[in-house]
C-alpha cells in the first residue's frame, strides 16, 4: 500500500511518455486516470490512514512524505476521477487538433501534480507540487499559442499564481521554524505572535492567488481562452479548489488564530457575492461559468474560515458538489460551442430540440446548481446555512439568488423554437458529463454518500437535510426569484467592458511599466562606448575597494636607496607615457615603467615574479607596436573633452591600488603561512616555491585563473571573427 | 619590418626562444619558470618569427586554448580515481629523473598560454592588416 500510495502521482506522469508518442493519447489518458482511481479506490477499503516518505533532502528535515488521509483521498479521487471524463471528452473535443499528443501530455503532467499536491504530507513536497499545477495550467492556458490572448492570459495566470505561490513557500519555511518539522501531520495550533501573523499573510497569499480571490480574481475568467476541457477540469473542478483545500489543510493549524477569520471570511464573502453578480452579466458561456466558480470558490473560502469543523465540513461538501456541476455544465458549454461555433449566449437560442441530451443534462446541473431540494445543490447549501453564522445568512441569500439566476441565464440557449440550422450532439461530447450529472442528483438522494464523506473526513455529526416545507419553500422561492432576475439580467446585458479596469488591467499597465522601465534602464546604461563602461567599472572597484581602506592603520614605510631608484624610474616613466604627444612614444614608456617594476622583483629576490613580469610586458608591447597601433589614429588629439574624466578616474585607481597593496603588508608578518609552505616543499617534492604555490598547494586558483584566460581568448577570437 | 637583419636574426633566435620556453617549462617545479612563463617564451619566440617572415593563416586556435584547460583540469580530476581529493599531486623517482604530476597540470598551463597568447596576436592582426 505504501508504494502504491507513493507511486499514485506518477501513475499519470509516467503516462505522459506514452501519451507523446501519438497512438490514442486520449485513451491512454483516461485509462492512466482511472488506474490511479482503481488505486485510490483500494487506499480506501485499506480503512486506515496510509503514510509513506522517501528520503529528498534530510538535513532540512523535509522528505518526499504522502499522507492519504480523509481529505487528501477525497480530492485525489475527484482529481481522478474528472481526469477520466475530461480525458474521453477531450478526445473527442480536440479531434481534429494536431497537436493532441501534446495537449495530453500537460493534461497528465497536470493530474500527476495535483494527485501529489493533495496527497502531500510535506510543506515541500505540497509547495513543489502546487507551482507545478501553475506551469501546467500555464502551458494548458496558452494552448493555442498562435493567439496573443491565449498567450496573454497564460502569462496572467502564471504570474499571480507564481507569485502567491512564493509567498506561500516563504510562510512555509516560517511556519516550518516555528513548529520545529516540515511535516503536515505533525504541525499543531500555532500560538498567535508578530510572527504567526506573517504566516497567515503568507500563506493566505498562496491561497487566495490559486482560487482566485478579489481582487487577484482576474486570471481566472482570462483562463477561459483555454480549451474548454480545461477550462472544466483545471479552471473549475479541481487546480483552483487547491487554495480552499490549502485552507483546509492549515485550519488545525492556524484556524486558532484570532486574525483567520477576520481575513478569510469577508475575503470570501465578497468574492462571493462579486463572482455571482458579474456572472449573471456575462453573455459567453464560458466567462458566466467562469465567474461562477470565483463566486463558489469564494463561499468555500469563507466556509472554512470560519474555522469550525461544521464549516470544514461544509466547505468539503460544497466543493464536490460544485466539481459535479459545474464540471457537467462546462463539458456541456464546450458542447455547444463545438456544434453551434458561438459562446455567446445572445446568438444562441432553441438548441434543446437540436441536443436534447445536452439540454437534458444541463437542466439537471443547473438544478443542483440552483440548490432546489433532491439535488446534491441543496444538501451543500444547507450544511452551508448551517455553518455559517446567522448574521451572515443575508449574503447567502443574496448569493443563492444570483446562483439560481446565472443557472438560469445558462439554460436559455436550450430554450425556444429551433433555429432552422441542422446540428447533431456526437457521443463523446455529452456522455462523459453523464456520471457527473448522474453525481448531482445522487448526491441529493442518497444519504450514504454525503455520510461517507463525513466519515471520512471523521466528522461526528449529521448534515443529512431532512426535507420539510420549511426548507423547501426558501430553496424553491430563491430559485425563482433568480430565475426573475436572470430574465431580467439577459435584456440588462452588458459585456462588462465597465469592470475591465480590474485587475487584468493593472496587471497589464504593470507590465507595460516594467518593460518600458527595462528599455529606458538598458538604452541609459549600455551607451555602447568603451569609456563609459570602463569608468563605471573602475569607479565601482574604487568605491569598492576603497572604502574599506578608510580609516585603516597605515604602515611605516622604510625605502631602501636602490628600490627608490626604480620606483623613480618608473614614476619619470609615467610622466612621459601620459605627456607624451605620440602614441607609440607613450607605448614604448609604458613599457619602460613595467621594466622599472621588473628591476624592483629582482632587488626583492623574487625571480619567478621578475621573470614573469618581464615577459607579459614584452608580450603586451610586442602586441601594441605590430598590432594595436594600428587601430589607433597615430596623434594624440590636444584637448580631449573627457581627459580630465580619465584623469581622475586614472589617479583614483592608481591610489586605491598602491593603498592596497600596503595594506596587505600592514598586518603582523604572518611567518605561518611561509613555514607551512616550506615545510610541505618536500613532500611535494620541488624546490621551487612559487611554481608549487602555483601547480599544487594552490592549483585550484590556477585552475580557475587558466579557465578565466581561457574564456577571454575564446572571446577574442569570437569577437574578431565578427567584425571581419 | 620584415628585414633581413631581422629574419637572419631569427632563424638562430626563434628554435633557440622554443626551446628555452621548454626548459622553463620543464625545471619549473625546482628552479625560476614553469607553465606560464614558459608558454609565454614560447609565444614571443614564435611572434618574432611572425615578425620576420609574416603570420601563417589563421587556424583553429579555440583547440589549444580547450586543449590547455581540459588537460589541466583532467590532471586535477585523476587525482579522484585513486581516491584522493581533487588536484592532489604525486612525485616519483625513476632513476635519476624526477616524475611529479603537477607536470602535467603544467603542460596544461604551458599549452593555454601559448594558444591564447598567439590566438589573440593572430586575430588582432587580422584585424588591423589593411
Amino acid at each position: 500500500m505504501e508504494t502504491i500510495l507513493l507511486g499514485i502521482p506518477w501513475i499519470p506522469v509516467l503516462a505522459t511518455l506514452l501519451a507523446v508518442r501519438g497512438r490514442a493519447p486520449a485513451a491512454v489518458a483516461a485509462s492512466s486516470c482511472g488506474t490511479v482511481v482503481v488505486a485510490l479506490l483500494a487506499l480506501w477499503a485499506e480503512g486506515r490512514t496510509v503514510a509513506a516518505e522517501l528520503p529528498w533532502f534530510p538535513a532540512l528535515g523535509t522528505a518526499y512524505r504522502l499522507q492519504a488521509d480523509g481529505l487528501g483521498l477525497l480530492f485525489a479521487l475527484l482529481v481522478a476521477g474528472v481526469g477520466v471524463l475530461v480525458a474521453l471528452y477531450a478526445g473527442a473535443y480536440l479531434e481534429h487538433e494536431a497537436r493532441q499528443p501534446a495537449f495530453f501530455a500537460y493534461l497528465l503532467l497536470f493530474t500527476g501534480a495535483m494527485l501529489g499536491l493533495v496527497l502531500a504530507d510535506d510543506l515541500l513536497t505540497l509547495y513543489v507540487f502546487w507551482e507545478a499545477t501553475s506551469v501546467a495550467s500555464f502551458a494548458l492556458i496558452g494552448f493555442n499559442d498562435d493567439r496573443w490572448e491565449a498567450r496573454q492570459a497564460a502569462v496572467r495566470a502564471l504570474v499571480v499564481t507564481v507569485v502567491g505561490g512564493l509567498a506561500m513557500l516563504a510562510g512555509f519555511v516560517l511556519l516550518a521554524q516555528e513548529a520545529g518539522t516540515f511535516r503536515l501531520s505533525e504541525l499543531g495550533p500555532l500560538r498567535d505572535s508578530p510572527r504567526a501573523g506573517w504566516i497567515l499573510a503568507l500563506v493566505l497569499a498562496g491561497a487566495f492567488t490559486k482560487s482566485a480571490q478579489v481582487p487577484v480574481h482576474f486570471w481566472l475568467p482570462g483562463a477561459m481562452v483555454a480549451p474548454t476541457p480545461v477550462s472544466a477540469y483545471l479552471h473549475s473542478a479541481t487546480m483552483v479548489k487547491a487554495g480552499v483545500f490549502l485552507l483546509l489543510r492549515m485550519l488545525p493549524v492556524l484556524g486558532g488564530l484570532e486574525a483567520w477569520r477576520a481575513w478569510v471570511v469577508p475575503t470570501g464573502l465578497v468574492t462571493f457575492v462579486f463572482g455571482a453578480a458579474v456572472a449573471v452579466l456575462q453573455d459567453d458561456l464560458k466567462a458566466l461559468l467562469a465567474y461562477g466558480t470565483v463566486s463558489a470558490l469564494g463561499l468555500a473560502t469563507a466556509l472554512v474560515g470560519a474555522g469550525t469543523e461544521l464549516g470544514r465540513d461544509a466547505a468539503v461538501l460544497y466543493l464536490l458538489n460544485h466539481a459535479a456541476y459545474k464540471g457537467t455544465l462546462f463539458l456541456l458549454a464546450g458542447a455547444v460551442e463545438h456544434e453551434a461555433g458561438t459562446r455567446r449566449i445572445r446568438e444562441l437560442r432553441g438548441l434543446g430540440r437540436r441536443m436534447p441530451a445536452t439540454a437534458a443534462l444541463a437542466a439537471v446541473a443547473a438544478f443542483s446548481l440552483a440548490a432546489l431540494p433532491g439535488s446534491g445543490g441543496f444538501v451543500a447549501k444547507d450544511a452551508v446555512a448551517k455553518a455559517l453564522e446567522p448574521s451572515l445568512e443575508p449574503w447567502l441569500w443574496l448569493g443563492a439568488v444570483l446562483s439560481s439566476a446565472f443557472a438560469f441565464r445558462f439554460l436559455q440557449v436550450f430554450l425556444g423554437g429551433p433555429d432552422g440550422v441542422k446540428r447533431h450532439e456526437p457521443l463523446g461530447l455529452w456522455a462523459p458529463a453523464l456520471p457527473l450529472a448522474a453525481l448531482c442528483v445522487v448526491f441529493g438522494t442518497w444519504r450514504a454518500l454525503p455520510e461517507a464523506i463525513l466519515a471520512q473526513l471523521g466528522a461526528g455529526h449529521n448534515v443529512w437535510p431532512e426535507l420539510s416545507a420549511a426548507k423547501a419553500v426558501p430553496a424553491v422561492s430563491a430559485a425563482l426569484a433568480g430565475t426573475g432576475v436572470g430574465w431580467i439580467g439577459t435584456s440588462l446585458v452588458v459585456r462588462w467592458p465597465a469592470l475591465r479596469w480590474n485587475g487584468e488591467r493593472v496587471f497589464d499597465a504593470g507590465q507595460a511599466a516594467l518593460m518600458r522601465f527595462a528599455e529606458s534602464l538598458t538604452s541609459t546604461t549600455l551607451t555602447g562606448r568603451l569609456r563609459d563602461y570602463l569608468v563605471v567599472v573602475l569607479g565601482v572597484a574604487v568605491v569598492g575597494a576603497g572604502w574599506p581602506l578608510v580609516g585603516a592603520r597605515w604602515p611605516e614605510i622604510r625605502p631602501v636607496a636602490y628600490e627608490a631608484v626604480f620606483v623613480g624610474i618608473g614614476a619619470c616613466a609615467v610622466l612621459v607615457t601620459v605627456l607624451s604627444r605620440s602614441l607609440l612614444g607613450a607605448v614604448v614608456a609604458l613599457g619602460a615603467v613595467g621594466y622599472a617594476v621588473v628591476f624592483l622583483f629582482m632587488s626583492l629576490r623574487a625571480p619567478d615574479v621578475a621573470l614573469t613580469q618581464v615577459l607579459v610586458e614584452t608580450v603586451t608591447l610586442v602586441l601594441f607596436l605590430a598590432v594595436v597601433v594600428h587601430l589607433l589614429s597615430p596623434d594624440v588629439p590636444d584637448r580631449h573633452p573627457w581627459a580630465g574624466v580619465d584623469l581622475v578616474a586614472s589617479v583614483c585607481v592608481g591610489l586605491v591600488a598602491a593603498a592596497l597593496a600596503f595594506q596587505a603588508t600592514a598586518g603582523p608578518p604572518t611567518r605561518r603561512l611561509a613555514e607551512f609552505f616550506a615545510e610541505n616543499a618536500e613532500r611535494a617534492g620541488g624546490a621551487n616555491l612559487v611554481n608549487l604555490i602555483l601547480v599544487d598547494f594552490r592549483g585550484l586558483d590556477t585552475l580557475g585563473e587558466i579557465t578565466v584566460l581561457g574564456i577571454a581568448a575564446l572571446g577574442v577570437l569570437a569577437l574578431a571573427r565578427r567584425a571581419v | 619590418m620584415s628585414t633581413l637583419v631581422l629574419r637572419t636574426v631569427a632563424r638562430v633566435v626563434v628554435p633557440l626562444g622554443v626551446l628555452y620556453g621548454l626548459r622553463l617549462l620543464f625545471v619549473g617545479h625546482d628552479a625560476p619558470g614553469g607553465g606560464f612563463v614558459g608558454g609565454l617564451v614560447t609565444a614571443l619566440a614564435v611572434l618574432a618569427r611572425w615578425l620576420a617572415f609574416g603570420p601563417p593563416p589563421p587556424r583553429r586556435w579555440e583547440r589549444g586554448v580547450t586543449l590547455g584547460v581540459g588537460v589541466a583540469a583532467a590532471t586535477g580530476l585523476a587525482a579522484l580515481l585513486v581516491g584522493r581529493p581533487p588536484l592532489t599531486h604525486a612525485v616519483t623517482h625513476l632513476g635519476p629523473v624526477k616524475v611529479a604530476t603537477s607536470l602535467v597540470f603544467d603542460v596544461g598551463v604551458y599549452v593555454l598560454v601559448v594558444s591564447a597568447t598567439l590566438a589573440a596576436v593572430r586575430t588582432l592582426w587580422e584585424a588591423t592588416s589593411p
